[in-house]
């Protein structure tokens, strides 16, 4: 098809990593290529080994892990090559972006002379024309020249990603690889970022690799896309035909497991199950357990790619009996979508929050300490079994919020006033389920310790059981005597969310509860937090910077930026028809404008 | 040169180690160390404070393996019944370290505020302050005496543990699962006991070794010096003190006290790190 | 920047004030009335007597005993030896030159053996030359002075009749009497910088930094000079405030072992005779010495990193 030969092309590449003296699988027999001047997407949950992929083109596994297998770069052999060699390779033919723009850069170094040593050599030893290029450099990403001064500490996020971009374009390589580079970004700075790799890439004729796990992202910034799955490639297309005609089952998933923005759903899809490990599915079809279409020989042999179209390989051996089902299904997503039919809540207030003021001081070795406000007289009410989004980017105060509220700290000024006359119980599910569990204690310890912790005014209620709190949030029994490493991440939010409910709180606070999750599971709790809620009644806080999360959990939502609440009112309302200007910024930015 | 190309996985070193024979033979040093010490008067082959004058001091030879000293006391029997002394007091020592500096380092690093900073800036000032030349002015001045030198030390050994086991409870108290149990109204001493306590066991158990080899150096330094021990008490250090002296007659008994203060100290510091490096595994992989 | 030197100055010498109240206070505590401690247990004559409670103030109340002490101390006038009869600071002066050499050689040889040892372990993680380096630091760290001086006299001197006591007289014969001394010094010191430095290494080879740089084709000198040794350098400068005290503590094991008439010699010499003039004097200079280290790793560390001088802006 191609008239040229493709810039770089993988056959058979192989990741094993070395675990206690035993080879173990993170990626394999992954074929792909990338044409010249094109941009082909990597989409894949935790686990899919997209990122270990992405670092062996450049031989920058750790140390431990291996590769093996074909990658060539017109024509050179990159497994295998010896280091003095790939040095050569590195900045000059490829080079990589990383995901955190916090950790990339030097932080003891200057933005100029981060930018200087990226340069090519022959620029590098003429100080003039390297201060020239420099600004020139700084310009071209959008940057004005005065930043060659600053430290990385002293910028943004989304301007040392500027930095980081420069910094790797510096020698002007024919191949830029991108590992999630706008996942560590607030939304605002994302689509930034992301239309500046465009951009570039069209000016320069660049050729992209873009990781991401995000499929709008994916098919906002690139021509092709390649779908993995635990370490295996499962379907590659262009961009348009993946979105519109996938051909596997897994990819369908996925898009039907996005959540919308623009419209509410009665019903949230996603995926059964979790994603395996590489290793465990190496001769079957690794997502055969969680595929509701699977037949035999699924289970019996490892599918390989085979062409349903024009640039379009699945790996599903049974697409030929099953292609016309997986339309059928999402155009019935697409379909879809309704106006809310939920109970918005009754009138009467729980919470009243007015005029909150917080500000954290820091003292540096150094000269004068300075004060962050975190809170500039925020105000917003909470009525009783409703669910209020709060929606901000970091640095906008909702976490202080949450805190607050959960008498965790206390506010400089400012009143809470609770409609009942006494402080309502409050609960929290926070974000990140690896650290919010006590990893040394048992699911069922953990659940006994919030059971005697019940709400004083609740105690008239029966006890809840351990089961049936598991039971509640869909998982077995048997859960109660393990311990958190042995989860996944989904399973532990749902023990998270058990240990809230247990204490039978009247106000539920959920703190980014799917921002950490992978997105074919974020669905299955955001479709838990409702059916709590109908059951229960329990008022809830979903804090939350997406504002597709916003748009199915919430009935109003208060956007705050810098501490103060800019804009609030019915969540379809604001984020259909939005008044400030911040609130537009926010909904004009999400990439894919989904 | 491939070197420092590639960041290690975030895994405890040990995963990739061989198994290699001092696996076996420290823990078994140990083992036979606290034996020494418990039985020494039994195990001793002769009565360490039989005196020989017209002996004197003499290289190693029939009926004395390891020499005899100046007034012709058996080198080995001295050295088996100078065990208790030079290990009991680190132990003791050790002892009060883990259990002070525990609670301190509990109490600083989660309850914050006023409470901490006076933990911390006493910890740093006492941190900076040389715990043995402390130690020799005091104990030499004011007096000696096996408790007082305990006791001193424990004081002036604390501050690192305080330190260790502080930052590791502040690393706790900052995760999520802290902030999820006291929202849920649970007490603070069930937070730090059933919550923080387990979480940061590895460090408790790496620093209890830690200090109990600190203590052992410095015990032996201080005796060595002529403090700690009552004179002419059987001791590694003022065994190594005394033999020293006589280097050119009997070599052993300078070495062979000296051999083992080092013995115990590399297998009381290895055997640390590994539970260091297992109960890390533990927790993580559990 | 002068804001803080002054605050670090003022810390330190409040640190300063209470360590000298706890070192006179050991006059005190010392079995025996003050003054006995203070004669040395020497007959004097009632004018000698006399002259020792004016001096001292001896009659008047603790605390303006406190403050004419400490009034006098901060003039550096801290009383006559009782073994020398001459003023304390005279007699430290006697015996600093050898201790300063020492400790100046000591520092040397750890500082050049063993940065690029832990660099070079940490470089190489896990390795054969990694794992002897890491084994042979704990056995370092395990080695007292004492311990490794008696080996060092036993093979060098016992058995190739090496100078191995005292100090011998100037130039290159005070150099070839302290090399020995300083080497059984510097063991502990240098396994305590391999272990940070290691540490500081490894720690530092995982940032994302560091493996951009490589993503970037930069060339490996640059990559281990302004990334791994920089980043890694203000852990490393931490340690040194650790060894000034672990030299402080070393010297006199080392040079009671090596009978080398220093600072430890002193006051060994010194704690055993009572001589309390003399001890006083050497726990101010230590203290003295402790926080002006302190004080110096505290400014090396904030020209190492900026965002120490800047103040780090905690939101993104």
């Amino acid at each position: 098809m191609t008239p040229h030969p493709p810039l770089l092309s993988a056959t058979g590449l192989t990741i094993t990593a070395d675990v206690g003296g035993r080879p173990r699988r993170l990626a394999g027999e992954l074929d792909f290529t990338i044409a010249r001047g094109a941009a082909l997407g990597v989409v894949g949950e935790s686990g899919s080994g997209k990122s270990m992929t992405l670092r062996s083109l450049v031989g920058l596994l750790p140390s431990g892990v291996r590769a093996d297998g074909e990658v060539r770069l017109d024509g050179l052999q990159l497994i295998g090559l010896p280091e003095r060699r790939l040095r050569t390779v590195r900045g000059e033919r490829i080079s990589l972006l990383l995901q955190d723009p916090f950790t990339m850069l030097n932080p003891l170094q200057r933005v100029g002379v981060t930018l200087r040593e990226s340069l090519a050599p022959e620029i590098r030893s003429d100080r003039a024309a390297s201060r020239e290029e420099t600004t020139r450099r700084l310009a071209e990403v959008g940057l004005d020249p005065t930043v060659a001064d600053d430290y990385p500490f002293q910028l943004s996020g989304g301007m040392r990603q500027r930095v980081a971009i420069a910094a790797a374009l510096g020698r002007d390589p024919d191949l830029l690889l991108a590992d999630e580079p706008t996942t560590a970004l607030d939304p605002s700075s994302q689509a930034d970022v992301l239309n500046l790799l465009g951009r570039l890439r069209e000016s320069r004729g660049m050729s992209l690799i873009l990781v991401t796990h995000d499929l709008d992202v994916a098919f906002g910034a690139c021509d092709d896309v390649v779908v993995m799955y635990a370490g295996a490639v499962l379907e590659s297309a262009p961009a348009g035909t993946l979105a519109t005609r996938p051909r596997h089952p897994y990819t369908l998933g996925l898009l039907r497991s996005r959540v919308p923005r623009d419209r509410y759903l009665a019903e949230l899809t996603s995926i059964p199950g979790s994603v395996p490990a590489a290793d465990a599915v190496r001769h079957t079809c690794p997502f055969s357990d969680r595929c509701s279409w699977h037949a035999g020989p699924c289970r019996e042999t490892r599918p390989t790619l085979s062409p349903v179209g024009a640039g379009h390989l699945t790996a599903c051996t049974r697409v030929a009996d099953i292609g016309a089902e997986l339309d059928a299904m999402l155009a019935d997503r697409d379909d879809a979508g309704e106006t809310r039919a939920e109970d918005a809540g009754r009138p009467d207030d729980l919470v009243v929050v007015g005029e909150l003021r917080k500000t954290f001081r820091s003292r540096p070795l150094v000269g004068p300490g300075r004060s962050t406000t975190a809170l500039d007289g925020v105000s917003f009410r909470i009525r009783e079994g409703e669910s209020l989004g709060l929606l901000g980017e970091s640095g906008s105060g909702k976490s202080t919020i949450a805190r607050i509220l959960l008498g965790l700290e206390t506010a400089d000024s400012g009143e809470i006033r609770f409609g009942r006359g006494h402080r309502p119980a409050v609960q929290v599910v926070f974000q990140d389920p690896y650290s919010s569990l006590n990893p040394s204690l048992t699911v069922g310890a953990c659940l006994r310790e919030a059971i005697r912790h019940r709400v004083p005014h609740r105690r008239d209620r029966p006890v809840p059981a351990e089961a049936d709190l598991l039971a509640l949030v869909g998982l077995p029994a048997g859960y109660a005597s393990r311990r958190p490493p042995a989860l996944s991440g989904g399973e532990r939010q749902r023990v998270a969310i058990a240990r809230a409910i247990a204490t039978d709180p009247d106000l539920l606070i959920c703190d980014e509860p799917v921002a950490a999750l992978d997105v074919s599971v974020q669905a299955q709790i955001l479709e838990l937090f409702r059916d709590l809620r109908r059951e229960r009644k329990i008022a809830m806080l979903f804090i939350t910077h997406d504002l597709a999360v916003a748009r199915q959990m919430t009935e109003r939502v208060v956007v705050l930026h810098r501490g103060q609440v800019v804009e609030s009112g019915e969540t379809a309302g604001v984020l259909t028809e939005p008044e400030h200007w911040y609130t537009k910024r926010l909904v004009t930015s999400t990439p894919g404008g989904r | 040169m491939t070197i420092g190309v590639n960041p290690p996985p975030a895994k405890p070193d040990t995963l990739r180690k061989r198994p290699s024979p001092l696996r076996f033979a420290l823990p078994a040093l140990l083992a036979v160390v606290a034996l020494l010490a418990v039985f020494g008067a039994e195990l001793a082959p002769q009565d360490p404070d039989a005196q020989n004058p017209a002996l004197g001091a003499g290289p190693p030879g029939p009926g004395h393996p390891l020499g005899t000293d100046v007034l012709g006391r058996d080198v080995l029997s001295r050295l088996i019944v100078g065990t208790f002394p030079a290990v009991a007091g680190p132990v003791c020592v050790a002892i009060g370290v883990l259990v002070a500096g525990t609670l301190l380092g509990l109490l600083g690093g989660y309850h914050g505020g006023r409470i901490d900073a006076v933990i911390a800036r006493g910890a740093d000032i006492l941190y900076s302050m040389p715990a043995l030349l402390v130690a020799i002015v005091v104990i030499g001045t004011v007096g000696g005496g096996y408790l007082l030198t305990i006791g001193l030390l424990i004081v002036l050994t604390l501050p690192g543990t305080v330190r260790l086991i502080r930052s590791a409870t502040l690393s706790q108290a900052r995760l999520p699962y802290v902030d999820a149990a006291r929202a849920m109204g649970v007490r603070p001493g069930w937070i730090l006991g059933r919550h923080i306590l387990p979480n940061i066991m590895p460090t408790v158990v790496a620093t209890f070794l830690l200090e109990f080899t600190t203590a052992l150096v410095s015990f032996s330094a201080l005796s060595f010096l002529g403090l700690g021990v009552a004179p002419g008490a059987a001791d590694w250090g003022t065994m190594l003190a005394d033999g020293q002296e006589l280097i050119f007659e009997n070599p052993m008994m300078s070495l062979t006290p000296a051999l083992l203060i080092v013995l115990t100290a590399v297998g009381a510091t290895l055997v640390g790190d590994r539970l260091y490096d297992r109960a890390t595994l533990a927790t993580e992989a559990r | 920047m002068t804001g803080f030197v002054l605050r670090r100055l003022a810390a330190g010498g409040g640190l300063l004030v209470a360590v000298s109240f706890l070192i006179f206070s050991l006059l005190h505590l010392a079995p025996g009335s003050p003054l006995t401690s203070l004669l040395g247990g020497q007959d004097a004559s009632d004018e000698q007597i006399a002259a020792l409670v004016r001096e001292y103030r001896l009659d008047e109340p603790f605390l303006v005993q406190y403050g004419s002490w400490l009034a006098r101390a901060v003039q550096l006038d801290f009383g006559r030896s009782i073994l020398s009869h001459t003023s304390a600071l005279a007699r430290i002066g006697e015996f600093a030159p050898v201790s300063a050499q020492l400790a100046a050689l000591t520092l040397v040889i750890t500082v050049l053996v063993g940065i690029p040892l832990g660099m070079a372990a940490g470089l190489r993680r896990g390795r054969a030359a990694d794992r002897l380096t890491s084994f042979a630091a704990v056995v370092g760290m395990s080695s007292p002075p004492f311990a490794t001086g008696v080996l060092l006299i036993y093979v060098f001197g016992v058995g190739l009749g090496a100078p191995v006591f005292g100090a011998g007289g100037a130039g290159l014969d005070r150099l070839r009497h302290l090399i020995l001394p300083a080497v059984a010094l510097s063991i502990v010191l240098i396994a305590i910088v391999v272990r940070q430095t290691r540490a500081a290494v490894l720690d530092t080879c995982r940032q994302d930094h560091v493996v951009f740089g490589h993503a970037r084709g930069l060339r490996i000198s640059r990559i281990l000079t302004r990334y791994v040794l920089r980043n890694s350098a203000l852990p490393i400068v931490n340690t040194v405030g650790i060894l000034v005290i672990q030299l402080a503590a070393g010297t006199v094991l080392v040079e009671s072992v090596f009978s080398l008439p220093g600072i430890g010699t002193l006051m060994v010499n010194s704690v055993e005779a009572k001589d309390m003039p003399v001890i006083q004097a050497l726990g101010m200079l230590i203290a003295v010495v402790v926080v002006l280290t302190n004080l110096l790793v505290d400014l090396v560390s904030i020209m190492i990193d900026p965002r120490l001088r800047l103040g780090v802006r905690t939101s993104p």
